[in-house]
């Protein structure tokens, strides 16, 4: 069984000018401004250990394939099953709530990811040293700057050891230092022979880790495959 | 319609800890940032209590009610209304306040309303403390009914589960029916026997007859029948209750069922 199996997806968003004007649409498809053809056929299957990069312009689709992927939305039409526990490096410090502690959000996120107490238990002092903000671990997710947020954010994801994971531009995370630490912990993930699906506008990036590309454009894929065929189709624009 | 019922059905039996769990943090929201935390939960009781008491005081003497201490009866009453109020004004939220993490992060959307009503169970605990303190306080001591207090209470939860799984989809995404639903609430508290008695109305049995349709009002009266009168469930009033209690759950599951998929990219 593939990691990763994508049969004919599509994608709609369909657009309105008042919200109320979707409940009227849910039984009779009427009443939208126009329709966002987000994702259009699309067919992909991913295997174990493959790290697929996927290159396109900004809203080609790239992020919606993968929060499809990721469980958060659902196709319009077509097949998607995914086999494995999807870690998502998307929107790091979502789900964080300001008035608990690092602390208590790691707890809290975690056992919104499903994770039991125990489990939370035995990765909470990788989190800690990984995440590196000290003092601020106990203290109120407020007073973070959104760069430490993000840290913890980063840290509870590697360390929650996904089978599949997705990846999108997330080595803008925090300083210097921390981008560099999180950019190693990347690697070794892209390493371990998980599956990965990596976004990226970064050629070297892509270069370096993955062993497969995909093109995305206007919501299909126009290229699967080899990866310096594929950048540089991307890049003949 | 069974697809979506075992669906919602499944999604809560494998997700037990998680609501458990994140019912807990979820409790503490409101009031993490005080200093007496919970504590606060305590002493709103005892003021909306108090104010009650005066009120229903200056409104009626203090003749007994239905047998019972006025004051008694009117802690019995309100108790589960605070229990249901709370769901119904807060709780149906539940989609909406959630919405970071149903945009952001896999998870089974049809157990956030539930997760909601644990949060407010557990934090209205202390409502019951307050409750039994006042009984004692007055000698119902030996008129409590332990079994029967705990299937009403069970009762009670699962009508609020249930409200909560179909309420919280509409108001998520309907705003106008959120402002609707709001000023239909205020109604129906004064339509419950919470502090009057039925007593009052009993030359115009049909509007008693029509006032139990609410299904609250199943459990209110079963409240003092647990802590003072003893009586036991009525039959027929009891299967009309957990017929609309599957009738609910019906429905509730078929639009969660349905509208789950459009969270996500709408609200």
């Amino acid at each position: 069984m593939n990691a990763i199996e994508i049969k004919n997806l599509k994608k709609y968003y369909w657009l309105f000018k008042k919200d109320y004007k979707i409940i009227p649409w849910l039984f009779t498809k009427k009443g939208y401004v126009s329709i966002k053809k987000a994702l259009e056929d699309v067919t992909l299957t991913v295997g174990h250990g493959e790290v697929v990069g996927i290159i396109g312009k900004n809203g080609a689709g790239k992020s919606t394939l993968m929060k499809i992927v990721a469980g958060i939305t659902f196709p319009t039409e077509g097949q998607v099953s995914v086999n494995g526990k999807v870690g998502s490096l998307i929107n790091l410090s979502a789900g964080f709530f300001p008035d608990y502690t690092g602390r208590q959000n790691i707890y809290y996120k975690g056992k919104i990811m499903g994770m039991k107490e125990k489990q939370i238990d035995s990765i909470i002092n990788d989190i800690i040293e990984f995440a590196d903000i000290g003092q601020y671990f106990d203290l109120p997710l407020k007073t973070y700057s959104s760069g430490m947020a993000a840290r913890l954010g980063f840290s509870l994801a590697v360390f929650s050891d996904p089978d599949i994971l997705i990846v999108d531009e997330v080595f803008a995370v925090g300083d210097k230092d921390f981008q560099k630490k999180s950019f190693e912990k990347t690697s070794e993930m892209f390493k371990s022979g998980k599956s990965i699906l990596f976004a990226s506008h970064n050629d070297a990036q892509i270069k370096k880790f993955c062993n497969r590309v995909i093109v995305i454009t206007e919501g299909r894929i126009i290229f699967d495959g080899d990866v310096n065929e594929g950048l540089e189709l991307y890049n003949r624009g | 319609m069974i697809r979506a019922i075992s669906f919602v059905f499944n999604e809560h039996k494998e997700n037990l800890y998680r609501i458990w769990q994140l019912g807990k943090y979820h409790m503490q929201k409101q009031t993490i940032r005080t200093s007496l935390g919970i504590g606060w939960i305590f002493i709103h009781d005892l003021i909306y209590f108090a104010v009650f008491t005066i009120f229903r005081y200056l409104m009626a003497g203090s003749a007994q009610v239905e047998g019972m201490n006025f004051i008694v009866f009117l802690i019995t009453g309100l108790v589960p209304w605070f229990f249901m109020s709370e769901v119904i004004n807060n709780g149906s939220n539940a989609i909406k306040m959630n919405q970071a993490i149903i945009s952001s992060i896999k998870f089974p959307i049809t157990v956030i309303p539930t997760i909601e009503v644990m949060a407010i169970f557990l934090k209205r605990l202390f409502t019951l403390l307050v409750a039994f303190g006042i009984s004692i306080g007055f000698g119902y001591l030996s008129s409590f009914r332990p079994l029967l207090f705990l299937y009403y209470f069970f009762s009670m939860l699962i009508l609020m589960i249930l409200f909560n799984l179909i309420i919280s989809a509409f108001v998520a995404i309907s705003d106008d029916f959120n402002q609707l639903y709001l000023s239909i609430v205020r109604v129906i508290f004064f339509s419950m026997p919470i502090i009057w008695s039925f007593e009052t109305i009993t030359g115009l049995p049909w509007a008693i007859y029509i006032l139990k349709l609410n299904p609250m009002v199943y459990i209110i009266s079963g409240f003092r029948d647990a802590f003072v009168l003893g009586n036991a469930p009525d039959l027929q009033y009891t299967v009309y209750f957990w017929v609309l209690c599957l009738i609910m759950f019906a429905a509730g599951s078929m639009i969660q069922y349905r509208l789950r998929k459009y969270y996500s990219d709408f609200i």
